[in-house]
């Protein structure tokens, strides 16, 4: 239950951002540093009640923090402040750990790649379901991707994409459908 | 805060300059104005508008909400375009509804004029090459409001670059239907048709112009 006292810190915090951010697109360089101080907090808490611990933590925070530059200009000063700065530290959160996704899985690749005693089943295994993994929708890859490979929670691979928790259910269970599918088909035609 | 935040920060807003506020009914109007004005000339430059398009709006309701009905499509279409553009929670669907709304609605006049034509069909006013008149009119127009879109933050770049292209290809549809001759099947194979081919190849372009994050 909100308490009265919250939601009026609440809504001061919102107007006094406000004022900041109309303050910094005027060009004023301290009320600027104010309120990226206070918004770097603020994202670093966002961050860590909905994703846990993450390794890249700090990377998010200025990520966002210079998503949030990038994009000063399309605040409106009419308009609420909190879903403006939050849709864009959404979105650049999952654009941070797409790339570190990525970057993660080359490396990997990489280094079974390096080892001497590698095993051939393993590898091919790896390649395999890689490209199994590229015959899913988009909507598909990112639920079995967060839940499977990075051990997100439903709710939590929900709460990333901005979608409902069942929503993730859906895409997942229809992704590992497919997935068995195709791996059995592949099985049987060999 | 982490010293390597504090100092990320200072070197952010060390130089930090004035910026003006995006406003988007402001650029829908300026975008709206570009756009009628520069269809408007171009179909003027390739040839006569059909005589007798005052009479037409007075006496035949149907054609004057028909053509109302375009107006406002286009105004939905690039309005929501230009709302995608600027970061909100809002959810996109919804959003998406009214503008594609308006347009069904648009169609459905002429679909309806099948049947029951708002003025007599007739070759008067008829332009040889108003199918591609309509789809080379739209580009210029359609690369200004992706330009737009691109220096904004937007977030769902292939429903913003539809939304701008169907906008885009919809005004010189709506001036052709002053411009050309009065068939709803002609308007609906050569109007309304390229206009939505506008809308595809926004979609597209959108993918590639609008991916900046």
């Amino acid at each position: 239950m909100i308490s009265s006292k919250q939601t009026a810190l609440w809504e001061k915090d919102e107007q006094r951002w406000s004022a900041l951010m109309k303050q910094s697109q005027a060009g004023d360089a301290s009320a600027y540093n104010q309120l990226l101080s206070e918004l770097g907090s603020v994202i670093e808490a966002y961050l860590r009640a909905n994703f846990g611990p993450l390794a890249i933590l700090e990377d998010c925070v200025q990520e966002s923090l210079m998503a949030l530059h990038r994009a000063r200009h399309t605040y409106d000063a009419k308009r609420a402040f909190r879903p403006w700065l939050f849709t864009i530290i959404h979105h650049k959160t999952i654009d941070v750990l797409r790339r570190s996704e990525t970057i993660n899985r080359h490396i990997s690749s990489f280094a079974e790649l390096d080892q001497n005693d590698i095993d051939h089943v393993d590898l091919d295994r790896m390649i395999d379901g890689e490209r199994l993994m590229a015959n899913l929708s988009q909507d598909q890859r990112e639920a079995v991707t967060l839940t499977k490979y990075h051990g997100m929670t439903t709710n939590e691979a929900a709460q990333l994409l901005g979608i409902k928790e069942s929503a993730v259910k859906a895409r997942l269970r229809r992704g590992l459908k497919l997935l068995q599918k195709q791996w059995q088909q592949e099985w049987v035609e060999s | 805060m982490t010293t390597d935040r504090e100092q990320f920060i200072n070197e952010l807003t060390m130089d930090v300059t004035p910026v003006t506020s995006a406003n988007t009914r402001q650029s829908t109007l300026f975008w709206l104005g570009g756009a009628f004005t520069f269809a408007a000339i171009l179909a003027l430059l390739t040839g006569p508008y059909r005589t007798g398009i005052g009479h037409d709006l007075m006496f035949s309701i149907q054609f004057l909400v028909e053509s109302l009905v375009g107006l406002a499509s286009v105004i939905l279409l690039i309005y929501t375009a230009f709302e995608f553009a600027i970061p909100s929670s809002r959810s996109i669907s919804r959003r998406l509804l009214l503008p594609l709304l308006g347009v069904s609605i648009w169609v459905g006049f002429y679909l309806l004029g099948l049947v029951h034509p708002a003025l007599e069909p007739s070759m008067a006013g008829k332009r040889e090459f108003c199918y591609y008149e309509t789809f080379v009119f739209a580009l210029p127009i359609m690369f200004a409001g992706l330009i737009w879109a691109r220096k904004q933050w937007p977030l769902y770049p292939m429903s913003t670059g539809l939304l701008i292209g169907l906008a885009s290809g919809f005004v010189p549809a709506l001036i052709m239907q002053f411009a050309c001759m009065y068939d709803p099947q002609h308007i609906l194979t050569d109007h309304i048709l390229p206009g939505l081919s506008v809308g595809v190849v926004g979609a597209l372009l959108g993918l590639v112009m609008l991916r900046t994050r």
